[in-house]
């Protein structure tokens, strides 16, 4: 259950679920990038880091049979 | 000069087409559509890769953000960026699912599990008409492509050359030399964008002067509908995603579930040339240039920035990035033609038959191309509204569910058919992408079918007649 938290849940609810949040954010910037596209590139990151805490944590050991 | 490069390396990926045969011999129709299940990591993330970024990321992502702003840069990039965690882990089901049943399309899944030739043939034959518009996608993009890039060609004669390119490629030595020009595709667009965003953000004095200037063009801001039609696209589209006919057989290609895993953690990372293509884009706008459409902007930009030889290189990235789907469709539709709808072709003829098939999905193609002019905002929206309606029938069937194959078939049905009549009655939801709404009438369908349709009869045990090659 935890792995579909981490893998499926914490992305979906950055992505989707805080974007009412982060499209009010208008007028901020990050480094010179509007808030909304600095989030989105953030969660390019994050996101390959959830799935590897997936692997590392959960499936390498999981799956360790198989190739 | 910038012709030259640009012929040179379209040589160089006719000649790792023809490498990539090599050690391979006779192909079997597994080898030549899947690999024979042979491709580690790398290959299978730069034939997915290759296959996902499209030349709708060159030509419409730049042209949606430089005509609309953030509103369309976010869903676009969004729903692409969720589709991998739901790769991840539905992936490796589909491709034990594939070795369980030996398949190598998508309906092959369906028939295997759910003994129904009527399902199958509905998920073979909307497969098909719902990749015209991929397709379609494809052609508009890279007759746009190159003429952005200054080569004003007839565009008949340029999507002419391009499909025979792509079948030229496949005929080789199909999914095989996909993957291996796929590698030299994937290269070539980094390169392109990475340049071509660095230049840009050089030019302008830094990436935020770039910004600022768009900012006073295109607003950052997003009303409620654009928001609903956001979060909703991003949630519907990275469901289907993994929905479309050649992304299943993607998988197949891959040696093991591990496999697969490994591949999707390092997907999203791809994705950092983006930054670097929203600055090319909008750099259009901070440096006032005349386009001719929205969808110029990166190669305005490109044109603008780079010396001519490197324009060949982006031009080739352009291009091999738009043939290489092309290739990714005759290969899902070939044996889709061959394995599901005409089941009783020995396996000796189907390999032959599937190319006569890509030939004439080509010409259907190339006549919608030129006859139908749309937008390309559309035709994505239009494939997936039809495709990922096979997400329910392909979660029963990866989690070896046995519900009535016949309730599956009217979820599927009656998806695709209320989104293609809400697209073209222009019913709306409220911003609300409505596929999304078809796609809860057809979970709901599915619920209430498999219901009433009981008492169960003795179809699940009925054996398989096509299904004793191993």
């Amino acid at each position: 259950m935890l792995r579909f938290l981490i893998g499926i849940g914490l992305p979906f609810l950055g992505v989707i679920g805080a974007l009412p949040w982060v499209a009010a954010q208008q007028d901020r910037y990050v480094l010179g990038v509007p808030f909304i596209y600095a989030w989105i590139f953030g969660w390019f990151l994050l996101t390959s880091a959830c799935l590897f805490i997936c692997w590392h944590c959960f499936d390498r050991h999981r799956y360790a049979n198989e190739h | 000069m910038s012709t030259l490069v640009f012929s040179l390396l379209i040589a160089f990926s006719l000649y790792l087409a023809i490498r990539s045969r090599r050690g391979h011999g006779q192909q079997s129709m597994h080898d030549f559509f899947v690999a024979s299940r042979q491709f580690g990591v790398a290959l299978v993330f730069f034939l997915t890769a290759g296959e996902i970024y499209s030349i709708g990321t060159m030509v419409g992502f730049p042209g949606g953000i430089y005509a609309k702003g953030p509103t369309y840069g976010v869903w676009f990039l969004g729903y692409i960026l969720l589709a991998y965690p739901i790769g991840y882990f539905i992936g490796p089901r589909i491709w034990e699912s594939g070795k369980l049943h030996n398949a190598i399309t998508q309906a092959d899944l369906f028939k295997g599990h759910f003994q129904s030739r009527t399902l199958e043939l509905i998920v073979a034959g909307s497969s098909i008409l719902f990749l015209i518009p991929w397709g379609e996608l494809q052609f508009t993009g890279l007759a746009a492509a190159l003429k952005g890039l200054g080569w004003h060609v007839q565009p008949v004669w340029l999507i002419v050359v391009c499909a025979a390119l792509a079948f030229t490629y496949i005929a080789i030595s199909g999914v095989r030399a996909s993957a291996w020009i796929a590698v030299l595709k994937d290269i070539l667009m980094l390169l392109a964008i990475v340049v071509t965003g660095v230049a840009a953000a050089w030019m302008a004095g830094g990436a935020h002067e770039v910004f600022q200037a768009a900012s006073h063009h295109v607003s950052n801001a997003m009303t409620a509908p654009q928001l609903r039609f956001s979060m909703s696209t991003m949630l519907f589209q990275s469901l289907g995603f993994y929905m479309m006919p050649f992304a299943a057989q993607g998988f197949f290609t891959a040696r093991g579930p591990n496999t697969i895993r490994r591949t999707q953690i390092a997907m999203p990372l791809y994705m950092l040339m983006y930054p670097f293509l929203v600055v090319a884009s909008y750099y259009a706008i901070s440096a006032n240039l005349k386009l001719a459409s929205p969808n110029d902007a990166f190669f305005a930009a490109a044109v603008h920035l780079l010396p001519d030889w490197l324009l060949g290189l982006v031009a080739a990235g352009a291009a091999l990035s738009g043939l290489l789907v092309l290739a990714g469709i005759c290969l899902a539709i070939g044996p889709i033609v061959t394995r599901n709808l005409l089941p009783n072709l020995p396996e000796s003829r189907q390999k032959r038959t599937a190319k006569f098939v890509i030939v004439a999905y080509l010409l259907v193609s190339i006549a919608t191309t030129l006859l139908t002019p749309n937008l390309m905002l559309s035709l994505i929206n239009t494939t997936y509204y039809g495709v990922t309606q096979f997400l329910p029938g392909m979660l029963i069937l990866l989690a070896r569910r046995r519900v009535r194959p016949g309730a599956v078939a009217a979820g599927i049905v009656c998806g695709q058919g209320l989104a293609i009549a809400c697209y073209a009655l222009h019913i709306g939801f409220g911003g609300i992408n409505l596929g999304l709404v078809c796609l809860g009438v057809n979970v709901l369908v599915v619920c209430v079918g498999h219901i009433l349709m009981r008492p169960f009869g003795r179809r699940y045990a009925m054996p398989d007649p096509v299904h004793h090659h191993s």
